[in-house]
């Protein structure tokens, strides 16, 4: 199958004035600007099929929230080739704008003195939607994110929840093919959190939609994603299935045991790994063959009053990604 | 069409939001005027004329050019200027909206209530100056008058885009802001009628756009120009629409190109 998205070698760099602090610093820069340069992506190439619901990781800077405005038609590559759905996103081509929805999650486009309906009845105006499926799909997104009653409320009335359904809502009205969502879930409640999931969930199998999502909520990507492409410092780290990751990362558990007494690290030490020590609870990693052996020999060693064996976390596995990586850099 | 009219409905919408501002408006409306006159009516205490304006000339002069600022001014440069320093504008350029077009709309709508609301103060202030003004209905005056005004707004439009989009190349618009109206209300006519100046600076501030904003209409109002010169004007001003829109253009597509998408 043709992907839908794909780039390739993808590089972008930052532009941006060095300001000397105080006054002296503003004088001198209206004669003389330094001017450098950050490359937040440095070229990065995958492809996405149809369908595919994946997730995009990294830590903070990493260039993810860059790489999605690249594939949204809002910067300009420096250099490299995208391709969103047969055209360049850049180009801005109103056939190509018809045909996805971006949502960032830390900026709204409803209007925040209106009710979420006039934005709504705005995007139905730009992206010409037909009477009849505005109502069908207004109808049926509403009733699945539960914001009935809320249609007509001002938004800046809103809860962080309520306006993140809102924000989606709005984005899927135009029933697009392809969507990026830039930490959707970002400072809501466990409850709002799983409310969202589960809906990009169905709206993923349902409507056969393609969906790239970045979060730093480890959940979303666990229960969204079967695909998932780790960057950091702008280069891909990882791209690959949810499950392959964890399998590879997972020849190791955790042991996470709490003794009676006091013990020193350098005893602990050696059964594995300390990932982390708190007063007396200990938390070990250990290769994966071994667990009965290493957990039967502290058993027998100390006076333990709890101990508990559990699969690595995502989140441990990636922070690993990227501690191997600055090891081999 | 259909997309246009929902523009101007959203800035309808959100203007009357802000209701509030409605003795703020009374107050900016009304304050100077009644002032200017007061002052005019000392001035010409001694003279029965000044640079061909008689005093009742002069307060309907000073009362009428407040009202046209009202009707063509947008005021949009401030909300451009900051839609693209904080990187609301992603969600334009994403979506299949033309931005000018968009905030075109925008504005006419949040104007149009400004208007509502402005206009019965000027009716009420008419009503209070009219031994001072000179009240003129002729039809054919206010057709000219109708279509000046909407070539004046689209004008000011462009300028006021033109400003805000500075905000791509620069961190601060203001000053630019600020030299822009400078610039307008010297050459425009909006501080004092342009008749006064040389007959030489009058005739190349009639090449310029700026004169049609206020001292040629008041020329119109006033009937002192023949109808083929007000042909003249308001052809000259469709040509400065043609040239601002392509600078617009222009502007928009290096701005654009440039730009990073600020935040988040
Ligand atoms: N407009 C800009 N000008 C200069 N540098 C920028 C600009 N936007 C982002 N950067 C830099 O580019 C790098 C990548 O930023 P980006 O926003 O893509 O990261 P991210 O992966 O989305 O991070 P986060 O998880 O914090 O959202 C960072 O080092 C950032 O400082
Ligand atoms: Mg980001």
């Amino acid at each position: 199958m043709k992907p839908i998205i794909s780039i390739k070698n993808l590089v972008k760099q930052y532009s941006y004035y060095k300001k000397q602090p105080g006054l002296l610093g503003s004088i001198k820069s209206l004669f003389h600007r330094e001017k450098l340069y950050v490359e937040a992506v440095k070229g990065i190439s995958f492809e996405i099929q149809p369908g595919e619901f994946v997730g995009f990781v990294g830590p903070n800077g990493a260039g993810k929230t860059t790489t999605l405005k690249m594939l949204s038609g809002i910067l300009y590559p420096t250099s490299g080739d995208v391709d969103v759905l047969n055209h360049k996103p850049f180009e801005r081509e109103p056939e190509f704008q018809k045909q996805f929805a971006l949502v960032m999650g830390q900026k709204n486009q409803l209007w925040w003195d209106l009710p979420a309906i006039e934005s709504f009845l705005l995007n139905k105006a730009i992206y010409e939607i037909p009477d009849a499926l505005f109502k069908k799909n207004l109808d049926e997104l509403s009733e699945l994110l539960d914001i009935k009653d809320i249609l007509d409320v001002q938004v800046r009335k809103l809860s962080l929840g309520q306006r993140m359904k809102c924000e989606l809502v709005a984005a899927l009205l135009h029933s697009p093919k392809v969507l990026f969502l830039d930490e959707p879930t970002i400072g809501l409640d466990v409850i709002s959190q799983n409310a969202i999931r589960e809906f990009l969930k169905a709206y993923n199998k349902e409507k056969g939609a393609t969906i790239i999502l970045t979060s730093h909520y480890m959940q979303d990507i666990r229960r969204l994603c079967d695909r998932v492409i780790i960057i950091d410092h702008g280069q891909l780290l990882y791209d690959g299935t949810y499950d392959a990751l964890h399998t590879q990362y997972s020849d190791s558990k955790t042991v996470e045991f709490t003794l009676a007494n006091r013990v020193d690290a350098k005893e602990i030490e050696v059964f594995g790994k300390i990932l982390s020590q708190k007063d007396r609870t200990f938390s070990i990693k250990i290769p994966r063959e071994k667990t009965a052996e290493i957990t039967g020999k502290i058993l027998e060693k100390f006076q333990v009053d709890d101990i508990v064996i559990h699969e690595r976390d995502i989140e441990e596995i990636i922070e690993e990604i990227f501690t191997d990586k600055k090891m081999r850099d | 069409m259909n997309k246009f009219t929902t523009y101007i409905k959203i800035g309808v919408l959100d203007a009357l939001e802000m209701r509030f501002q409605l003795l703020y408006w009374l107050y900016v409306n009304m304050a100077p005027i009644i002032m200017m006159t007061y002052l005019w009516s000392h001035l010409y205490a001694q003279k029965g004329e000044i640079g061909g304006y008689s005093l009742n000339m002069m307060v309907t002069y000073y009362l009428v050019t407040r009202l046209i600022n009202r009707i063509i001014s947008t005021y949009a440069e401030e909300r451009i200027a900051k839609d693209i320093k904080e990187g609301r504008l992603n969600q334009y350029i994403t979506r299949p909206i033309d931005y000018m077009t968009y905030k075109f709309g925008e504005r006419l709508g949040i104007r149009a209530v400004n208007l509502i609301i402005v206009i019965p103060i000027y009716m009420i202030l008419m009503l209070i100056l009219r031994e001072y003004l000179i009240f003129n209905f002729d039809s054919i005056t206010i057709i000219f008058l109708s279509i000046n005004f909407f070539l004046s707004l689209i004008l000011f439009f462009f300028l006021a885009f033109m400003i805000g989009m500075m905000a791509f190349f620069m961190v601060e618009t203001h000053a630019l802001n600020g030299l822009k109206d400078q610039v307008i209300n010297l050459m425009s006519g909006y501080l004092f009628p342009l008749t006064l100046l040389p007959e030489k600076l009058q005739e190349i501030f009639s090449y310029l756009p700026f004169t049609y904003f206020y001292n040629f209409p008041m020329e119109v109002y006033f009937q002192r120009l023949t109808t083929i010169q007000i042909y003249q004007g308001l052809g000259i001003q469709c040509v400065w629409i043609i040239v601002f829109y392509l600078i617009a253009q222009l502007i928009w597509q290096q701005g654009t190109k440039n730009y990073e998408g600020i935040g988040i």
